[in-house]
């Protein structure tokens, strides 16, 4: 058994130890982290809904949109509608990512992680965007439809397009990369498999 | 270094990548948004989350008795904090995508079942360790508990889809080998 999990077990020991000094680091550079994705959401939103999107600021690790939205209180007071969202939380793949190429031993992590680094931060903004549009869709609803026009099935769009983003792609997409990546890492547990079947049937001897 | 009569390189199968990846994405996203209807929230999720709850509390509460579950949230008696399991705490969504990467990989159907069963499993017993391990960083630390929340466990538990679903391909493709489809 200790040879069974020669490939998968090593990788798995590798992963998990890379990850917590990684994951520590990642959030130690939180700032820096969380710009990318930030400023990937802000052109996407100012891009889709210019006329309600006026920008986005980073305020201790939430990204602020500021939109046009007003509502209005009693006595006649006015709010504007800020809209936060905690980035890290759609963020922490970067490391999941690098831990993953360590822990396979990929060759080339140099440039493979910088690759998949830049595809991360597309879905980090998916799902920034996501949360921004699920909570003026649905949240506030009521005093946003008028200015946005999303009907029934933009919010059903944007609550699926929302739990996507949060559920499935920053823990899927990093492994996807790395998949695409390291496929070569696959055949190898393939062929370990095959060669234990082969030990088994006396077609290969030790 | 084995010696004998065979290269098991030359006769494995490649792995058809894009035909894999197309079923995988397909079957991802249809039974992610089965997930989210009504129907499979209130006769499936809600059900399973709360009997995770129980489980969790059924296990804690051997060596801690002053553990209570009720619904979806598991709380500390003495001191009134507790947890709420919530979609993406119940591990379903690991168990979606383990079991679209085992139908959408080509193998037998009684490798896929037996895979999936074993993988469930698997996943949710991973899950269980990390919600009693989230309930006792709540009660002792909230930092400490929202960092092993939101991005240590959420990293852990898809480790742990990669490893479930590399030992079952491995497994599958031993298993091939026996049956004399690979050799």
């Amino acid at each position: 058994m200790a040879s069974s999990l020669s490939v998968v077990g090593g990788f798995f020991l590798r992963c998990v130890l890379w990850l917590a000094p990684l994951l520590a680091l990642w959030f130690w550079a939180g700032d820096w982290v969380i710009r990318p994705p930030t400023w990937l959401a802000e052109r996407a939103m100012l891009g889709f809904f210019p006329s309600w999107v006026l920008d986005v600021e980073l305020r201790d690790g939430s990204a602020l949109l500021k939109t046009t939205f007003k509502a209005v209180g009693p006595g006649g007071r006015v709010a504007e509608l800020y809209n936060a969202v905690h980035v890290m939380k759609y963020a922490y793949g970067l490391p999941l990512l690098l831990a993953l190429l360590l822990g396979a031993r990929a060759s080339g992590v140099w440039w493979k992680f910088p690759l998949g680094a830049l595809a991360l931060v597309v879905f980090q903004a998916w799902g920034v965007c996501f949360e921004w549009l699920s909570n003026i869709a649905v949240q506030v609803g009521d005093l946003t439809r008028a200015q946005t026009g999303f009907g029934y099935w933009q919010t059903t769009g944007i609550v699926l397009g929302k739990q996507l983003g949060y559920l499935i792609f920053p823990t899927l997409v990093p492994l996807l990369i790395w998949f695409g990546f390291e496929r070569q890492f696959l055949r190898s547990v393939i062929l370990e498999g095959a060669l234990d079947g082969l030990v088994r049937v006396g077609r290969v001897r030790h | 270094m084995p010696a004998g009569t065979a290269d098991p390189s030359t006769t494995l199968p490649s792995l058809p990548l894009v035909r894999f990846f197309s079923i995988f994405l397909v079957l991802l996203l249809v039974l992610f948004t089965a997930e989210l209807t009504h129907t499979a929230q209130n006769y499936v999720i809600l059900p399973w989350t709360a009997l995770l709850a129980k489980i969790s509390a059924g296990l804690v509460s051997a060596f801690d008795p002053d553990v209570l579950a009720f619904g979806k949230v598991l709380q500390d008696a003495k001191s009134g904090i507790g947890v709420s399991i919530e979609p993406g705490c119940n591990g379903v969504e690991a168990c979606i995508i383990l079991l679209a990467a085992m139908l959408a990989y080509p193998a037998g159907w009684r490798f896929k079942l037996v895979g999936i069963a074993i993988g469930m499993v698997a996943i949710q017993g991973v899950n269980v360790i990390r919600i009693i391990t989230l309930f006792y960083l709540a009660v002792w630390n909230t930092a400490a508990f929202e960092f092993a929340h939101l991005y240590l466990w959420q990293a852990l538990i898809m480790i742990d889809v990669v490893v479930v679903w590399l030992l079952w391909i491995r497994w599958v493709s031993r298993a091939e080998v026996d049956r004399g489809v690979l050799a």
